[in-house]
């Protein structure tokens, strides 16, 4: 009964959701409007000059596309050789940041893919630099996202260099996170790069999280105080990456699997 | 009153997109602390010229006759709790927070409307501070009992915001709904 109850309010909410989105494109359009005006009126030299340089860029990356195809495969072998399971790369869908909450207090953002986009809560999103947050709600195609810096969020991460372990959490301002409860004797230094550790089964392993930027002990605590500057723009425009979590898709690909198996058989 | 009708829509409307809006990254955080209430404006501006809403529609739902009875004041409280949850889906808060208040608001305008028919626009323009400063500290302790948000000036920046733009209504509702009735 409860459930009953509980389900067709999230289906309101999904619903009324669904409905919000023209009020945002209307709140984004002056946005949108000067993109297309900046592209109709931008100088056609340096276009090209862009291009030339994306080019190049695109090269770069396939090259080292390459590299990382054979190094995965080389993984998945080793991993097998070990016994443990195999991971799989990620599929990501790109989406466009098309809204803010208007409160300040809020860290969020607003994403253009939804449920018929295969999206759903708990989903991580990051962008070219690192980790931005994870899937909160979800409607037909549009979804909400809590940033790391929320209040409300923490992440399981590690240290880059030493592996340690730990719990990183947002105070609600863009460009500070903080460490919690790591005792003082940890091995962190300013500019350790702190990444994703994958533990907790929602973000994948390995995506950077923030930079170290400051540490402090006291005597009163015995935890140490360290800030964390985060990798990610946290901004308000532009496009991420929505990645399903690393569960999930050991999940789909055991299907896919199984769908192969009976197939060759 | 086909004309009141429209004004009020587009009003709502412009109200929902005004209270999504972002400034760009450029602007700095604390003006984002003064925007104003948008919707909560332009509800008091529907209360209070509530009489006024004479068309088909207004009419079937809520009022038969030219009174604003106690008929009226319930479906009119049902209503705009219904619109406080499309509001919340549209700001991601908890469900009903903005129907509560609403409702309250919409109560108290209702309940007292011979007494405030009768008041100033400076008189007005307090009457806005306090509802949207209780309605803000009713907020924003409903955000830190359920999403840990931390307490913050908000409440009397916003409420100094919107009874800064409180005349510029009075003068637009005058402008296109000519001076407000008395039932």
């Amino acid at each position: 009964m409860e459930n009953d109850v509980e389900g067709s309010l999230l289906s309101l909410r999904q619903t009324l959701l669904f409905l919000t989105g023209p009020v945002y494109s209307i709140a984004q359009s002056p946005y949108a409007v000067s993109g297309t005006v900046s592209d109709i009126t931008e100088d056609r030299q340096f276009l090209l000059q862009q291009r030339d340089q994306l080019n190049a860029q695109v090269l770069e990356m396939k090259e080292e596309q390459l590299r990382v195809r054979y190094l995965q495969a080389e993984n998945a072998r080793l991993r097998q050789l070990l016994g443990s399971k195999v991971q799989l790369p990620s599929r990501a869908t790109i989406a466009e940041i098309i809204g803010v909450p208007p409160n300040p207090q809020r860290s969020a953002v607003i994403l253009d893919k939804g449920k018929v986009d295969g999206i759903a809560p708990g989903y991580a999103v990051v962008d070219a630099l690192g980790l931005i947050g994870q899937v909160t709600e979800v409607s037909r195609n549009i979804s909400w996202v809590l940033l790391i810096s929320d209040r409300n969020h923490a992440i399981p991460a590690r240290i880059n260099r030493t592996g340690v372990r730990m719990i990183v959490g947002g105070i609600g301002s863009h460009d500070r996170l903080v460490v919690e409860d790591l005792p003082v004797s940890t091995d962190l230094r300013e500019g350790d790069l702190i990444e994703t550790s994958g533990l907790g089964g929602r973000f994948p392993v390995g995506y950077p999280v923030g930079l170290v930027s400051s540490l402090e002990s006291t005597q009163a605590s015995p935890y140490l105080q360290a800030a964390i500057t985060p990798s990610a723009a946290l901004l308000k425009e532009g496009h991420v990456l929505i990645i399903p979590p690393p569960m999930e898709e050991k999940a789909s690909a055991v299907e896919q699997s199984t769908d192969t198996d009976e197939g060759e058989s | 009153m086909r004309e009141a009708g429209l004004f009020m829509t587009v009003l709502v409307l412009l109200s929902l997109v005004l209270s999504v809006f972002h400034l760009p990254d450029s602007f700095a955080d604390w003006i984002s602390y003064w925007r104003p209430q948008w919707l909560l404006l332009a509800l008091v501006l529907w209360v209070q010229r509530i009489p006024q809403f004479r068309g088909a529609l207004f009419m079937n739902l809520f009022a038969k006759n030219t009174m604003v009875d106690g008929t009226t004041t319930r479906r009119v409280l049902v209503l705009v709790w219904l619109f406080g949850f499309y509001v919340d889906a549209l700001l991601g808060d908890p469900f009903g927070l903005n129907g509560a208040i609403f409702a309250s608001i919409t109560f108290y305008l209702l309940r007292f409307k011979d007494r405030l028919h009768l008041q100033t626009l400076s008189q007005q323009m307090i009457m806005i501070f306090m509802m949207v400063f209780l309605g803000e500290i009713f907020r924003a302790s409903v955000l830190a009992a359920a999403l840990n948000q931390a307490w913050d000036l908000q409440p009397v920046t916003l409420a100094v915001s919107s009874m800064l733009l409180w005349p510029f209504y009075h003068w637009i509702a005058r402008r296109f709904l000519g001076a407000s009735p008395r039932n």
